[in-house]
């Protein structure tokens, strides 16, 4: 017999095999997409732990849970752009989610002239409460590479703006200032964070004051903190500062939100 | 001159080793795989890159240390060719000395052209060269022939099998040091702190040799981190030939 | 002992056992003395103690106790294997090599410049028998053409001491002829040689002189013609008988055998040999051959391991 004949059996056996792999793998995936949006990091062993287990490959595993962390905000985000989003409310599966959440206590500074800008950050905090699972899996990430600015960043400010996790936001900038001393960027976050959300100006000059002092710190931080001494107009000072958040990132998902911020402020302004 | 014979065949003996290229090709197959994957990262993929490249070349330089390293005295005396050299006018330190630097001169061709591949994918991202992971990158190998420099050894002493298992203990027990010396000066003075202690500064401290995480990120390090960490690794794997000379001179090759 | 090229006292390996056996002897008390220009065959059954030995003088494996010395020179001694040749038993050279490449690897271990190995290896393939085949890739090679390249790279640096275990065992009838050739061809020229062998028939046409070994112990050495010769042979006289009829009475008293259709009778005294050939020409018988029988090797080999 011919060599291609002889095994003709066997090739028939193999292309078997594969559409037989291939449709269990479709059908697997269909079962599957319909928990896609109550994806969330199940187990995640300590920062410590981990910093063991990764053999000395932190930067990677820590690179490894920043995507994760990513695609999990990106797929928890309650927008009407969020494929999943729109997928989950189709099936009717997040009146349960939301029924579940625990929505944080946001303690609104009595910083005149912000009660505006609050109420509707406020807003936003109540709807987009299905994002906090993140704070872990960021701790995570700086734990196992604690030089790695963005998470802090990401957290402390992107995230926050969605949750109003006033207080995880707050560990993680401190954490990664305290670890980054060399920064500017997470002082000055520090400093935007105690004036926008707690209102303590004192806090929020110290920081700014520390920012300055890093060599490479950029002009708008040095006006910023003039602002914040001479005690400057509170819509004026919010204004500079979000313009600044918009000034030190080129990340097009943090600018697009922080213009959204300043528009909604500035129409309110108005 | 006989070292240098033995490790130029050596050389040529690993370099045509089939499985060193499969780990090599599978490398950069991973390092073009970061392309992809730093995508997801938020406008960080530079950094996955550098990060998984890096990573890519500590784990599989691991993996051809403990292969290829255990197979080279293995394989002599399988195949007995072992008998053969070690009755000419060599001195078998120079044969264990000239074997590890064959393959040494092996990995580093390795090392290099994953690092090649590496900067090449950074090229494209980044638009530049960034030659200030050199010193990471010098230090991954070094802690490659370290573990060779295990391999070696275990090889000499037990199976095969057993060396491998050996090998990849040293390198597990190697990144817990750290945590060990942490454990100490956490908790002071407790009843088998002293063996501890021991066990801490006799075990290779391999995070010594890792400067993966701060290379990308060009974090400030202790000064001359990288020069004492490379002094460190060198005078380990002093130690451990030493050692592993030793036990070879008394050998009988049955 | 100055001029020994092997000289070897109370020369002892012991194993020493995994955990929980027994130690077992590889050689015990050797006392041996090659003299210059000797073809030495070292005898003995398997497990006697001939690798263990050349292990030894090698310095493949450390002894328990007593010395080895080769041209006078202890042979833990580095300079001492510059003048020694050691193959050993099927030998194993690289596979990822071709023949000239392997041999250049042992010429540089040997320090030998790079204007003299050239021609020393083509000159060693071309001895051996391998002239064709230097550039082909030694993981080809047959058993046969392994052993001829192992001969070579105990050659290239023109030792004047060759030590060899078991050369024949893996030889074709073609290759046996050549390497006695070689040795031959090697004891012309005053070299020194020392073999280890199983196989007697070879040790008795190229060794002058032999020891064997048993369970570890020397048990006799000598020149090979007087252990041969101490003990007398016998005569064997083969005949085709006239007609095909049975023997004449003259012949009555030697008892017979039938081989390959001749009849042969086995005499020892040379008187009844004068007496068997006349008989046989007497009754039309003819006479096919005359011929003494020396005692073999194997004979000598027999008598001292006692079997």
């Amino acid at each position: 017999m011919r060599r291609g004949t002889r095994f003709l059996p066997l090739w028939i056996l193999l292309a078997l095999f594969a559409a037989g792999v291939t449709a269990v793998q479709r059908k697997l995936d269909r079962d599957r997409s319909v928990h896609f949006v109550d994806t969330r990091p199940v187990f995640l062993p300590n920062g410590k732990l981990l910093r063991w287990m990764s053999m000395g490959h932190t930067a990677s595993f820590a690179d490894v849970l920043w995507i994760q962390s990513v695609l999990y905000f990106g797929r928890r985000t309650l927008e009407d752009e969020n494929p999943y989003y729109r997928y989950a409310i189709e099936r009717g599966m997040l009146a349960r989610e939301l029924a579940g959440v625990s929505r944080p206590e946001v303690r609104i500074p009595s910083n005149p002239g912000f009660e505006t800008l609050h109420t509707k950050l406020h807003r936003g905090f109540v709807s987009r409460g299905l994002v906090r699972e993140i704070y872990p899996l960021l701790d995570r990430v700086t734990t196992l590479d604690p030089h790695f600015i963005h998470p802090y960043i990401f957290g402390g400010v992107y995230v926050l703006m969605d949750t109003g996790e006033l207080d995880a936001a707050e560990s993680l900038l401190l954490r990664g200032h305290r670890e980054n001393p060399g920064s500017w960027k997470l002082a000055f976050y520090l400093g935007w964070y105690y004036w926008m959300f707690r209102g303590d100006v004192d806090q929020s000059r110290a920081y700014m004051e520390r920012a300055v002092a890093v060599p490479g710190c950029p002009d708008y931080v040095f006006s910023l903190l003039r602002g914040v001494t001479r005690q400057a107009n509170a819509w004026d000072l919010t204004i500079q500062y979000l313009r600044g958040i918009l000034e030190s990132t080129d990340n097009p998902e943090i600018r697009k939100k922080i213009q959204k911020e300043l528009e909604a402020l500035e129409e309110a302004r108005k | 001159m006989r070292i240098l014979a033995v490790a130029s065949n050596t050389f040529k003996e690993t370099i045509r080793n089939r499985i060193l290229v499969n780990i090599l090709l599978f490398a950069v197959f991973l390092i073009l795989l970061s392309l992809v994957v730093g995508e997801w990262s938020m406008g960080h993929q530079v950094k996955v890159i550098k990060d998984f490249g890096l990573s890519a070349m500590s784990l599989f330089g691991l993996l051809i240390a403990v292969f290829i390293g255990i197979r080279l005295m293995v394989q002599e005396m399988e195949q007995r060719t072992i008998y053969l050299i070690l009755s000419k006018p060599i001195r078998r330190w120079e044969f264990v000395l000239g074997k590890y630097l064959g393959l040494a001169a092996t990995l580093a061709v390795n090392v290099a052209l994953m690092a090649a591949a590496l900067w090449a994918v950074g090229l494209i991202q980044e638009g530049r060269v960034d030659l200030s992971l050199i010193p990471a990158i010098l230090l991954i190998y070094l802690e490659i022939l370290l573990i060779v420099a295990f391999a070696l050894l275990f090889s000499t002493i037990t199976s095969p099998t057993l060396a491998a298992v050996f090998t990849l203990c040293v390198y597990v027990i190697g990144h817990t040091t750290a945590f060990i010396r942490e454990f100490i000066t956490v908790h002071p003075d407790k009843g088998a702190h002293w063996l501890l202690r021991i066990i801490y500064l006799v075990m290779p401290n391999l995070e010594n040799l890792n400067l993966k995480a701060a290379a990308v990120e060009h974090a400030a390090l202790p000064p001359h981190a990288a020069a004492f960490g490379g002094l460190y690794g060198l005078g380990y794997i002093a130690f451990v030939l030493t050692l592993t000379v030793l036990i070879f001179e008394n050998k009988d090759l049955k | 002992m100055t001029d020994s090229v092997i000289f070897t006292e109370d020369l002892t390996k012991i194993y020493q056992g995994e955990l929980g056996q027994k130690p077992t002897v590889g050689v015990e008390g050797l006392h041996l003395d090659v003299r210059p220009g000797e073809v030495f065959a070292f005898l003995g059954p398997n497990g006697a103690g001939k690798t263990s030995t050349l292990k030894l003088l090698t310095r493949l494996l450390m002894p328990t106790r007593g010395r080895a010395l080769i041209f006078g020179e202890p042979v833990s001694d580095n300079r001492t294997m510059r003048r020694v040749g050691f193959v050993p038993e099927q030998p194993n050279l690289y596979g990822y090599l071709t023949a000239a490449e392997m041999l250049d690897f042992i010429a540089k271990i040997f320090g030998l410049p790079a204007s003299v190995r050239k021609k020393r290896i083509s000159d060693t393939l071309d001895r051996v028998g391998l002239a064709a085949s230097g550039g082909l890739a030694v993981r080809t090679f047959s058993r046969g053409m392994m052993q001829r390249l192992g001969m070579a790279q105990a050659l290239i640096n023109d030792p004047d001491l060759l030590i060899l275990d078991e050369p024949m065992s893996a030889l074709d009838p073609i290759g046996r002829k050549d390497f006695r050739d070689l040795i031959l061809d090697l004891k012309n020229r005053g070299k020194t040689l020392f073999f280890s062998s199983h196989i007697l028939s070879d040790a008795e046409l190229v060794a002058d002189r032999c020891g064997i070994l048993n369970r570890g112990r020397l048990v006799q050495t000598g020149i090979l013609g007087d252990l041969l010769e101490s003990q007398t042979g016998s005569i064997e006289i083969a005949f085709i008988p006239a007609g095909g009829r049975p023997s004449a009475e003259d012949l009555a008293r030697f008892s017979f055998s039938e081989q390959g259709g001749n009849r042969v009778v086995r005499v020892t005294r040379p008187e009844d040999v004068t007496a068997v050939v006349a008989a046989v020409q007497a009754h039309g018988g003819r006479l096919v051959s005359v011929s003494p029988q020396r005692k073999s090797l194997e004979d000598v080999f027999m008598a001292e391991i006692g079997r």
